[in-house]
């Protein structure tokens, strides 16, 4: 009754289950060790900066990330195919991971630099209202349960998301004031007064692509196996 | 009309939908030519409602194609003058509880096209089956019965071309039941219908030919009317009643 | 869609649930803010603003819900989708018929909340009756299409909010501040931007429901 497609999902696939961890897994500890034993402390801020070496690109990375499962999610609704979900899918559960640890690594940082573990700049504001869009799109497909419908509607819920975002910009920035992105400008200048710490957030920046992608291939195998298993247990029980 | 008047109402190949690789419906093909009234049977969750759900235009397959009067639909969804032409009886009533019944008939009219207005094809509606003495009664308020009958009445409000029937007279008294039978036998003749039923009376009184449910597909079982023994055999020859 | 929107209004007329249950609860979270926050600080045009909104942020998650039932309990909806219209205009006649029942509440709400809080010093002018139009409508068009992905599930109360409110997010940091203005009488020039962007979430929203309700209305 039920029909599987040729390759099984849980097939040995070379460049998935072992270049990409192998090269995920040499850039991440070149990275740490770059981060953490290389590269000098940066003079003003001290040994905590280390942290904006990771900190930067989780958040471009998990903005990257959102924006990936709006444009599956367009693709999903357009053509209905099951790949364009799991992507769409697996690229928010990472991209929502990678804010979750931008929103822990930012007051790790600011508590030192700022005094303050939260304050309400434009950009915690736009991360945490981010991480509460995509954290709803998560939970829709949760208690949707196994439901093509669901699916679909969480394809909308993506589209809608990410249309959010520049209506978030905007209203973020008239309400704090245009905030100078005086830190991170700030943190590159330093950056650029040693040309170790350029290469360290290089490294940094290339491992955790690798690591997002992987998670992603990774998330996509394991809904690819759990339809599988689905399947199979429904040929069991007819 | 943009189609053919001579175009077969309903043309389905190869017609797929499931969740992933969990598929209800694998390879379903379909034919129901103009005054006909093809009976569908098959045991709970073979896939009958989801079969009528695709052709009502409410539910696209994952693969496959439906031509609805020489109409291709499944791809980008069933265009809106082919809408016009199908009706549904499904197991909810699909009406407004809150709402009377007239009130109900009403909204449903104006949704289509028509050249009386909506009030009198309402009228006429309510009259069909009999729901003259409930029209100002919120459809919550309805019996069993009679809120089948305004199912009916909506479903046939604007004459569809193509009636899907899903268990279309449970509930209903014996009297409203021969009218029903009727009305939808006169209908068919000028029509096509597509019965899903577990009623061997019901086939028996409706069907023009009957097709059954197996491991996902659809098989030809009688192209003739069958008699009411005949029809129960077949059901439990499929497992569809015991 | 107009059809749908005398079709929702009717039903209301009948019934009158939305309404009723949107002004007791509104009420109710008058005396929560007047319980939990001291009286005596709620006297401050800007405050006011923002307990209005978030009052109706709240009630209208009751309206959404329940106008969503309205459809899916005898399964109208899928009668609806069936019809020969535009299932974009069935979103917005939904939207229309929410619109009228929140901002109906939010006319009524405002003065009742000014008079228990003793707000001082309200200069309702052309700024507060734009700022209540479009933050309505915003959060119609949004409520609507969240109330319509949330039906689906077990957990159909529980997710309407958590849809919905992150999406609103750029709204209410708006429409807080319009009102706020609008209260106090600053000149409508002065708070442009926050207008246009109060008007291009209005847009969008109400466009993308437009759009993607095909696929919403399908099952």
């Amino acid at each position: 009754m039920s029909s599987r497609t040729d390759r099984p999902a849980g097939a040995l696939n070379p460049w998935r289950d072992l270049w990409l961890p192998a090269a995920t897994t040499a850039a991440m500890v070149a990275a740490l060790w770059l981060v953490f034993v290389v590269v000098p402390s940066e003079r003003v801020q001290g040994t905590v900066q280390r942290i904006f070496y990771f900190h930067v690109h989780l958040a471009w990375m998990a903005f990257g990330g959102f924006v990936v499962t709006a444009g599956a999610s367009v693709a999903y609704l357009a053509r209905g195919q099951r790949a364009a979900d799991r992507l769409a899918e697996a690229s928010a559960e990472v991209g929502l991971l990678y804010t979750t640890l931008v929103l822990v690594t930012g007051p790790l940082w600011a508590r030192p630099i700022w005094g303050v573990w939260w304050t309400w700049d434009p950009r915690l504001t736009m991360t945490v209202v981010l991480w509460a869009i995509y954290a709803s799109y998560l939970m829709l497909r949760r208690l949707g349960g196994r439901d093509e419908v669901i699916l679909r509607y969480a394809a909308v819920l993506g589209v809608v998301g990410v249309l959010d975002i520049p209506l978030l910009i905007i209203a973020i920035r008239l309400w704090r004031g245009v905030h100078p992105a005086v830190l991170l400008a700030k943190d590159a200048d330093a950056g650029l007064a040693n040309p170790m710490m350029v290469q360290t957030l290089i490294v940094a920046g290339v491992a955790l692509a690798l690591l997002f992608a992987w998670l992603v291939v990774l998330r996509m195998q394991f809904s690819a196996l759990d339809d599988e298993v689905e399947a199979l247990s429904a040929e069991v029980a007819a | 009309m943009i189609v053919a008047p001579g175009a077969e109402p309903v043309a389905a190949r190869g017609l797929v939908k499931g969740f992933g690789a969990l598929r209800v419906l694998a390879g379903v093909d379909l034919d129901v030519p103009r005054g006909s009234c093809v009976a569908i049977v098959g045991p709970n969750g073979a896939g009958k409602t989801t079969l009528l759900r695709i052709l009502a235009g409410i539910s696209r397959p994952a693969a496959g194609s439906v031509r609805l009067f020489g109409h291709e639909c499944s791809r980008n969804g069933t265009p809106a003058p082919i809408r016009a032409r199908v009706g549904l009886v499904a197991h909810e009533p699909l009406v407004y509880r809150d709402l009377p019944v007239r009130a109900n008939l009403e909204v449903f009219a104006s949704l289509y096209p028509g050249s009386e207005g909506a009030a009198t094809r309402a009228g006429r509606a309510l009259e069909r089956f009999g729901l003259e003495q409930v029209a100002e009664r919120p459809a919550r308020a309805l019996s069993r019965g009679f809120l089948q009958r305004l199912a009916l009445a909506r479903a046939t409000l604007h004459e569809p071309e193509l009636l899907l029937l899903d268990e279309p007279l449970t509930g209903l008294d014996a009297s409203a039941r021969e009218r029903t039978l009727d009305e939808l036998v006169a209908h068919r003749a000028r029509a096509a219908q597509i019965l899903v039923s577990h009623d061997a009376a019901d086939i028996a009184a409706l069907a023009t030919s009957v097709h059954g449910f197996r491991r996902g597909r659809l098989a030809r079982l009688s192209d003739r009317p069958v008699a009411e023994s005949d029809a129960r055999r077949l059901m439990r020859d499929l497992g569809a009643i015991s | 869609m107009w059809v749908i929107l005398r079709k929702d209004l009717a039903i209301e007329r009948r019934t009158g649930e939305i309404l009723s249950s949107l002004l007791l609860l509104a009420l109710l979270m008058v005396l929560v803010f007047a319980f939990t926050l001291e009286p005596e600080r709620l006297r401050d045009p800007g405050l006011l603003a923002g307990l209005l909104w978030a009052t109706l942020l709240f009630s209208s998650t009751l309206a959404f819900g329940r106008s969503v039932v309205l459809e899916r309990e005898a399964g109208a909806w899928t009668a609806l989708a069936m019809a020969p219209i535009d299932r974009g205009a069935v979103f917005l006649g939904k939207v229309a018929a929410n619109l009228v029942l929140l901002l109906g509440a939010a006319i009524l709400v405002l003065p009742v909340m000014a008079v228990l809080l003793g707000t001082r010093a309200l200069v309702p002018s052309a700024l507060l009756g734009l700022s209540l139009v479009l933050g309505t409508t915003g959060m119609a068009a949004a409520g609507t299409l969240g109330a319509a992905l949330a039906s689906r599930t077990r957990a159909r109360e529980v997710l309407l909010p958590i849809v919905t409110f992150p999406l609103l997010a750029p709204l209410l940091i708006a429409v807080v501040r319009t009102t706020a203005g609008g209260l106090v009488g600053t000149p409508l020039v002065a708070l442009r931007p926050w207008l246009v962007l109060l008007g291009s979430f209005d847009l969008v929203f109400l466009v993308v429901g437009w759009l993607t309700f095909d696929h919403v209305l399908e099952d």
